[in-house]
């Protein structure tokens, strides 16, 4: 709407100046001062309301908070997403670093979990750049490694994995692919790390892991697509983008690759070159450098090194059509609507393939295209479908980010999302992530030809467990609740901001409106609610706030972000 | 006309895949509305599916012992071969082209081969129809969609119906036309999450964890001082337009309209008198024993239980991690099983295994990669056990007539005449079989012979 606007403000100008036309005989007008067309000052863009920022924000970070809303409607949605993107990423390596200088651990103990979980949420809730955060939890529900692996208890190593995430979440899709590839934690977690050339005595051919998975979910995705995410189709059949031989010839290049400064003669001695904090390095004796036949017909010629190899094969994955609409489509899934037009599909991987700058994979690019789309900005005003089923994860963390949470001991610490949720940070069963982005419940989604990828998690069990979570964490869960015990580890929502409006429910329900719901509320929910507040008459102030806060975040106007 | 020849004459008409697809739903509208009660099956029987995520390596599950076989074997699997000295003999009833031991961290499996409460089914796949090599060489139309990736072969195991354009598992189209439309509870249990298998066109999995259901804190209505809240919840959740939201909601009141009855029953049985390991799946089959020994309270005279086992995915270490693998697969069986003779649920409950593929025969280095097809594990009293069905590939020679390539061996059986072997056990009628199993006449044996005659 805000381009429309804009739109008709210089159609305006431009007749208003020169398109004064008239059937006089033409009398040559003497040069004026000035130009009779002026290109007016670019018209500052209306800025946004705090209801649509706060709705704004509900995409572009971890949920709405008062600051941000302030913020975001001070600066415009534009401004304030170039603001963020300029913002230094902030390290979970140097947080978990700084937190262990506080620990006084013994010899024998190092970070673990725990202290893994505390960072994340700690981020989550509060790290100043909050897009790059929120994106970079996107990411890693797309390029997954899982701490249900050999190297689970590797704190700092999956710590660093999460950096590299953040590090790359506006920079290009290239850099962040290959950085990917030779992080050793995806080398452990899909295989490539210690992936040695082949051995025809032994029958040891090249290791596909890796080789596979990141086509199929990291990449270019099973089938051909179109630039609007749709399939492509020969004879009424979607069309492969590989077969077993492109796998083949993939997994023959990724050979060679171990922990930083592995040698060949410390190939096999994974304890001693054991170095998570450092991108993997190739070893020449154990690459393949045999000639290999890559997507569309793309040849490796023989005898290169890995790292020859490895960028031509980075740059066929890069290059093919489909990555595009295969990561965009799924980005703009987890961050804004799981039921994205086609256009708007089509728009973002236009995006992808050229910045307008004649750039291809310019991922900061294509995230300020995802959120400031006008699908996105419409939302159910122009699609009644628009929106997605809010991560059970995420749920927790808005509540903790609106009320701004603090803990009797001061610090962030929550140790079972997994058992509330059915998710945990890097905590995925499989390289497959929590849920799959294409899953649709059958019933009223499966017959309207929708999708809602997170209700795959969302079973009867989970549902319960989620619900007592956040009644645990609003009803029971409040600072009224605090003690002097410093080792309370609870995290606790703070509701003094609202306790003067508890006089005015009407000042009340807006405030909440906009801060939960980014001004979705409609007439007959805030007549519930208001029945609800007024049931509450009786009760202390905090049971009143709790309960109200409870219902909302509980109701399915807020579960779906919309 | 009756219920039989109403399902005759539709199938006679049936062809392909549409009217399949037809058949089937109108078989389905017709259970409900025949409101059909418990009284279709005056027996109790139940079907626990243990899914192996990732790619069981089941060639190193059934090694062959003789001398040259063994050789073969060694020779194409090199260091990922189970040493000689560690296996275990078994004697199957059948005969079989070379003689097969088990590795000697599936002990407890042997034990129970060997008493007639565990048989195996050998290599078995995905497959669009009987296929050789020269043909799927020739003919890449032949081939399944998307073999060796995980989670396609994962939904092929558990569709059996690779054509359908919105999947539905087996055993949900099982429970679209034998559920007791009546009882909220869905016939399918799952303890391990949203599955495709239990997922029908009218039916879904109830899903719970364990250690059982968690009982609403703050939304129970069954407190007094919850009430006012949970009607006003009830009052959102109806004043709720979206359509996102709405599922939500229904999941809410499958949850709540359980819940009560669904602890109850786990409440009200006895604890095992035998020990499970302290292993997830373990915890997850004593919560199907739990729940199986409850199905009276439940109305469930028939139940098909989700379970899983993750970590097959051996492309790496394989050599340390099957091992333990297979041991805590079998020793979780193994538990199971004494528990339902106990329980004197043996005879009726029938577990079975399933996974994404076989792998490779040949090696990565220190592990193998997603092959095709690869031997099932079925147990249970009603089991015709102690015996190997199926056909066992005919050796382990690289490029066989049974390679693929890299040794992933095309399955000799199909997944649909695996299952329709366990649902023809559970009590489908032939009719119901094919609406279920919709490519199964594509194959020309729908009972494999493993179980009992019911």
């Amino acid at each position: 709407m805000l381009k429309y606007y804009l739109f008709i403000l210089l159609t305006f100008a431009l007749t208003a100046c020169g398109g004064n036309e008239s059937a006089e005989p033409v009398v040559p007008n003497p040069i004026p001062d000035q130009p009779p067309i002026t290109v007016p000052e670019p018209t500052p863009m209306p800025l946004p309301s705090k209801n649509e920022s706060a709705r704004f924000l509900n995409t572009a970070s971890f949920g709405a908070t008062i600051n941000t809303i302030d913020k975001v409607s001070s600066m415009g949605f534009d401004a304030w997403l170039d603001e963020q993107i300029a913002l230094p990423a902030s390290s979970h390596v140097a947080y978990l670093q700084a937190l262990e200088l506080t620990l006084n651990l013994a010899e024998d103990e190092k970070l673990r979990r725990r202290e893994r979980l505390e960072t994340w949420f700690t981020h989550a809730i509060t790290a100043p750049d909050q897009l790059r955060q929120r994106v970079a939890f996107a990411l890693s529900e797309i390029f997954v490694v899982s701490e249900h692996s050999t190297f689970g208890d590797d704190t700092y190593g999956l710590a660093n994995y999460y950096d590299l995430l953040s590090n790359n979440a506006f920079g290009n899709y290239r850099s962040l692919l290959e950085q990917v590839t030779l992080s050793p934690i995806m080398g452990m977690y899909l295989s490539v790390l210690g992936n040695e050339k082949p051995n025809e005595q032994a029958n040891i051919r090249p290791d596909e892991n890796y080789a596979r998975e990141v086509m199929q979910l990291f990449s270019i995705g099973l089938v051909e697509l179109n630039s609007d995410g749709s399939e492509k189709t020969q004879n009424g059949k979607s069309i492969a983008s590989y077969d077993q031989e492109i796998v083949k010839a993939f997994a023959h290049v990724y050979t060679g690759w171990n922990f930083n400064g592995a040698t060949a003669d410390t190939w096999w001695q994974f304890y001693k070159n054991y170095n998570t904090m450092e991108p993997m390095t190739a070893v020449a004796a154990f690459h393949d450098s045999s000639e290999k036949q890559l997507l569309n017909n793309t040849i490796v010629p023989a005898n290169q090194t890995a790292e020859q190899d490895l960028a031509i094969a980075l740059d066929n994955l890069f290059n093919h059509p489909n990555v595009g609409p295969f990561i965009g489509k799924q980005l703009i899934k987890k961050l804004v609507t799981s039921n994205p037009s086609r256009a708007y599909v089509a728009r973002v991987s236009a995006t992808f393939n050229d910045n307008g700058q004649g750039v291809r994979g310019d991922l900061a690019a294509v995230i300020k295209t995802i959120l400031l789309d006008q699908e996105a900005i419409d939302g159910t005003n122009s699609n009644a479908n628009f929106g997605k089923i809010r991560e059970p994860l995420l749920r927790a963390v808005h509540l903790w980010r609106a009320f701004d949470a603090s803990s009797p001991n001061e610090r962030l610490q929550f140790t079972w999302p997994d058992y509330a949720f059915a998710q945990s940070p890097l905590g995925a069963h499989h390289v497959f992530n929590f849920f799959s982005p294409d899953y649709a419940p059958p019933g009223i989604v499966s017959d309207n030809n929708l999708i809602a990828p997170e209700l795959e998690i969302i079973t009867e069990n989970y549902l319960t467990r989620t619900s007592n979570f956040l009644a645990y964490s609003t009803l029971w869960g409040h600072t009224e609740f605090e003690n002097e015990n410093t080792k309370d580890t609870r995290i606790l929502i703070n509701m003094t901001s609202l306790k003067p409006m508890v006089t005015d429910s009407n000042q009340l329900l807006a405030h909440l409106n906009m801060l939960l719901l980014g001004g979705s509320m409609n007439d007959e929910m805030r007549t519930i609610l208001t029945d609800a507040f007024d049931q509450t008459r009786e009760l202390d102030i905090n049971e009143r706030l709790s309960n109200l806060i409870f219902l909302i975040m509980i109701s399915p106007q807020y579960t779906v972000q919309r | 006309m009756n219920r039989r020849n109403f399902i005759k004459n539709l199938l006679g008409n049936s062809v392909g895949i549409s009217s399949a697809s037809a058949a089937l739903s109108s078989m389905a509208l017709m259970n409900r509305a025949l409101a059909q009660t418990s009284n279709r099956f005056d027996d109790y029987k139940a079907l626990v599916c243990v899914f192996l995520h990732g790619g069981n390596d089941s060639f190193n599950m059934l090694i062959p012992s003789d001398d040259l076989d063994y050789q073969r074997y060694q020779s194409v699997r090199q260091n990922l071969a189970i040493a000689k000295n560690d296996l275990l003999n078994i004697t199957p009833s059948s005969a079989m082209p070379y003689n097969l031991a088990l590795p000697n961290f599936m002990s407890p499996m042997q034990q129970l081969f060997n008493q007639g409460n565990l048989a195996f089914l050998a290599n078995t796949g995905p497959l669009l129809q009987p296929v050789t090599k020269r043909q799927v060489q020739q003919n890449s139309s032949l081939l399944p969609p998307q073999l060796f990736s995980h989670n396609d072969q994962q939904k092929h195991w558990q569709t059996a119906w690779p054509e359908q354009s919105s999947p539905t598992g087996w055993a949900g189209r099982m429970a679209d036309l034998i559920m007791d439309t009546a009882n909220p509870l869905s016939m399918n249990l799952s303890i391990d999450g949203t599955n495709i298998l239990q997922t029908g066109v009218n039916s879904l999995p109830y899903s719970l964890a364990a250690s059982g259901v968690e009982t609403f804190a703050a939304l129970n209505p069954n407190d007094s001082w919850n009430s006012d809240r949970v009607s006003i919840y009830q009052r959102l959740m109806s004043a709720e337009q979206h359509l996102l939201g709405q599922a939500h909601n229904a999941i809410y009141h499958r949850a709540q309209s359980n819940i009560d009855v669904v602890a109850n029953a786990i409440n009200s049985v006895d604890e095992p008198t035998i020990s499970y390991p302290e292993t997830p799946l373990a915890e997850q089959l004593k919560m199907v024993a739990t729940l199986a020994s409850a199905q009276q309270l439940l109305s469930q005279p028939r139940q098909v239980f989700y379970v899983s086992m993750g970590g097959f995915d051996t492309h790496d270490n394989q050599i340390t991690d099957q091992p333990m693998l297979l041991q805590n697969l079998s020793t979780a069986l193994f538990a199971f099983n004494a528990d339902l003779q106990a329980r004197g649920l043996a005879d009726k409950i029938t577990a079975f295994t399933m996974s994404d593929f076989g792998r490779t025969l040949t090696s990565n280095g220190d592990g193998t990669d997603h092959g095709w097809g690869g031997h099932q594990m079925i147990m249970g009293a009603a089991v015709k056990g102690g015996d190997i069905y199926g056909a066992m590939p005919e050796d382990f020679t690289l490029d066989s007539a049974d390679d693929y390539g890299d040794g992933r061996i095309i399955p000799t059986t199909s997944v649909e005449q695996y299952a329709a072997t366990l649902a023809k056990w559970f009590g489908l009628s032939v009719n119901e079989i094919n609406a279920v199993f919709p490519n199964l006449s594509r194959f020309d044996n729908s009972d494999l012979g493993f179980m009992m005659p019911s």
